[in-house]
């Protein structure tokens, strides 16, 4: 049987706090030790994990936050919900990883300034130093997926490999980490008192999703990717959605029906998203050149037509 | 016969190929009969070495990624990390004096012109035009200088060891940096994106590092590229912040743009970008030039001369040819070649001849030799 926290051999330092909001820490992981799948799945005792890992994810669907409980429960939950969202699917996958991203930059003002740093190297290997650089590479990786020209590297002050950020700042880029925490979620062959739930969720997922987007005729392959990834419900950049927008009205989708196609991502707003598509529409922008597209990282291939 | 001098070259400079992490690259040939092989991999330098001499290429490229399969398709390959690639070139750079000996043909109506391309053809409006490229040593100098500021930058502000890169001057119009070990070498796309937009301070915006408080602003100079931009400016360091007034903060932010743009390198960013990217093997010979993609120390990039110190063929046997565009004055190993004009017969010691001939400038018509 595969201890799900054997790679942790003694933890130094606990505080419930912490735990509580940051269950995927090192110090959460310790409170693993000796759990197994099968416990997870089956023990009587447990019951109570697994109804908050379900609550969790329906959560993570829904968008109402989960009352927290104890630093065991939500570890255990924490996890659980993690491996039935694999199972249940990408879509439910990327709605959890940014439910616990949001959830740890709701709570984590609770933390001092020591906590977060002491999560931030003991979790994910992000370096500090002093009041308060991150190591080079650690913010690339957390900043490079935020919008906004604030968080580019070339508007920010970089010495000798460091980054200059404020705790805010911080706050954010260790989010960033908690959602490639959640998505990295290595698929496992389920018990089926888990497999259950994940059946449940991605049936509640797929009710949940919108109907009608499919689409008629061949589209540039860098607009299929984006559409596809919409579809499983991976988080955009702006200039990923702009781009798709543009692209779709050009080819006389209504609105309405644009909208729709958004309810996937995991944090979908009704009100702000018909209020975008409806802009790039009165303003009648023209879709990016295969050019621009490249220059935004957002085509992988050859653009598949010129200019 | 210019495939025999590269076979001559690789068998006596076989010991100068050298490739970081050779067993986990993959490589492409192109051959002098234009075939392209890709996907190849081998098990240590030796057999590099042997292949280069064996079937001497036009062009020898090794892939910046390091690989669990080299030898695999795209997707199995299963990359492991890979060198952080800047590409510095001249022909991005658009100076008048490395242009000057460039052909350019407009391909709608056959117009001809010398020197730096236009945008469109003065003749007949189309933007499809081909440029023969010339190599001087001005580009070799402009190209230094976009160096030094390269290096400047990774080294002060990204915290890249000067253990961790590599130059090579690619064989013909420009460098190669490389960054090969480090954390840096484990970047995705995206961030490779970032830091390639840092080195060319594009997108920067001055006002990310002035900020207000009750009595004015102040701007940060712990930013490098604020801090080299002042030293630009005004000759001396800056020390940690400066206080401004708002009409202060209005001229300098406005100097500051302009000195930002010379301070900064200018390099092809799509290229740091391409963890698939595939580039020349240091020290093998370039299918332009018959130069050497030399490799360099920090130092050495700084004196290097192609015509003295990257010339990878040697002198005899001579050649003769026929020049098909014009060629201007050039000097190869100390020695002066040149002008010579469109439809000439010259007859030239191997390196000038197949330098001629590698940038499409003359054909062999009888080689006078038995090679």
């Amino acid at each position: 049987m595969r201890e799900l926290g054997s790679h942790i051999t003694s933890p130094t330092y606990r505080s419930d706090e912490l735990i509580s909001v940051a269950p995927f820490s090192k110090q959460g992981a310790s409170l693993l030790e000796g759990v197994t799948l099968e416990d997870l799945a089956e023990d009587p005792s447990l019951e109570e994990v697994r109804s908050l890992a379900r609550e969790r994810l329906i959560s993570a669907i829904t968008g109402r936050p989960h009352a927290t409980r104890s630093p065991a429960l939500e570890v255990h939950s924490f996890v659980a919900a993690k491996l039935i969202a694999a199972e249940a699917g990408r879509s439910v996958l990327s709605r959890l990883a940014d439910y616990e991203a949001k959830r740890f930059l709701r709570l984590c003002r609770r933390l001092s300034l020591e906590q977060l740093k002491e999560i931030a190297s003991g979790t994910f290997n992000i370096s500090t130093k002093g009041d308060l650089w991150i190591d080079l590479a650690s913010y690339l990786r957390g900043a490079s997926r935020i919008g906004g020209r604030r968080w580019r590297l070339v508007n920010r002050v970089v010495v000798r490999g460091y980054v200059l950020v404020d705790r805010y700042e911080m706050e954010r880029i260790i989010a960033e980490y908690v959602r490639e925490n959640v998505l990295r979620t290595p698929r496992v062959e389920l018990p089926p008192p888990l497999r259950r739930i994940a059946e449940e969720v991605s049936k509640l997922m797929s009710e949940r999703a919108p109907k009608g987007t499919e689409v008629k005729g061949e589209l540039p392959p860098c607009i299929s990717e984006l559409l596809e990834r919409v579809r499983a419900g991976d988080n955009l950049t702006h200039q990923a959605r702009f781009a798709l927008v543009s692209h779709l009205l050009e080819r006389g989708w209504r609105e309405d029906r644009i909208v729709d196609l958004f309810r996937n991502l995991p944090d979908f707003k009704e009100r702000v998203t018909a209020y975008q598509v409806s802009h790039i529409a009165r303003r009648r922008y023209k879709p990016p050149s295969c050019g621009t597209m490249r220059s935004w990282g957002l085509c992988t291939t050859d653009c598949g037509k010129r200019g | 016969m210019i495939a025999n001098l590269f076979r001559a070259y690789y068998r006596s400079m076989r010991g100068a190929i050298y490739v970081p992490d050779v067993i986990r690259r993959e490589f492409m040939f192109r051959g002098f009969d234009g075939r392209v092989r890709r996907h190849m991999a081998f098990g240590d330098l030796e057999e590099l070495r042997r292949y280069l001499v064996y079937d001497p290429p036009l062009d020898a490229y090794y892939s910046v990624s390091l690989y669990e399969r080299p030898e695999a398709e795209m997707g199995d390959k299963g990359r492991i990390r890979a060198d952080l690639l800047f590409d510095v070139d001249s022909s991005d750079l658009r100076d008048e004096g490395c242009e000057s000996g460039s052909i350019w043909r407009c391909k709608g109506c056959g117009k001809l012109g010398m020197g730096l391309s236009p945008a469109r053809c003065p003749s007949c409006g189309s933007d499809r035009i081909e440029v023969n490229h010339w190599l001087n040593e001005r580009c070799i100098e402009v190209s230094r200088e976009e160096v030094r500021k390269l290096i400047e930058i990774l080294t002060q502000d990204l915290g890249v060891d000067q253990d961790w890169i590599l130059v090579t001057y690619t064989g013909n119009r420009g460098f190669h940096v490389r960054v090969i070990d480090g954390p840096l070498t484990q970047l995705e796309r995206e961030a490779r994106r970032e830091i390639a937009q840092y080195v060319m301070a594009s997108g920067l915006d001055i006002s990310s590092f002035i900020s207000a408080d009750g009595r004015g602003f102040i701007l940060d100079t712990r930013s490098g590229h604020v801090a080299r931009a002042l030293r630009l400016m005004r000759g001396s360091d800056p020390m940690g912040h400066m206080r401004l007034s708002p009409r202060e903060k209005r001229n300098l932010e406005r100097a500051l743009i302009s000195s930002v743009s010379k301070s900064a390198a200018r390099i092809d960013w799509m290229v740091t970008m391409d963890t698939g990217r595939l580039t020349r093997v240091p020290n093998s010979l370039h299918g332009k030039t018959g130069f050497r993609a030399l490799s360099l120390t920090l130092d050495d990039y700084r004196t290097m001369d192609p015509f003295k110190d990257a010339v990878g063929i040697q002198a005899e046997p001579e050649m003769s040819l026929r020049i098909k565009l014009r060629v201007p004055r050039f000097r190869m190993r100390g020695e002066a070649f040149g002008p010579y004009s469109e439809g000439e017969e010259v007859r030239l010691p191997a390196h000038a001849a197949s330098f001629l001939v590698l940038r499409g400038r003359a054909e062999l018509y009888d080689s006078g030799s038995k090679d």
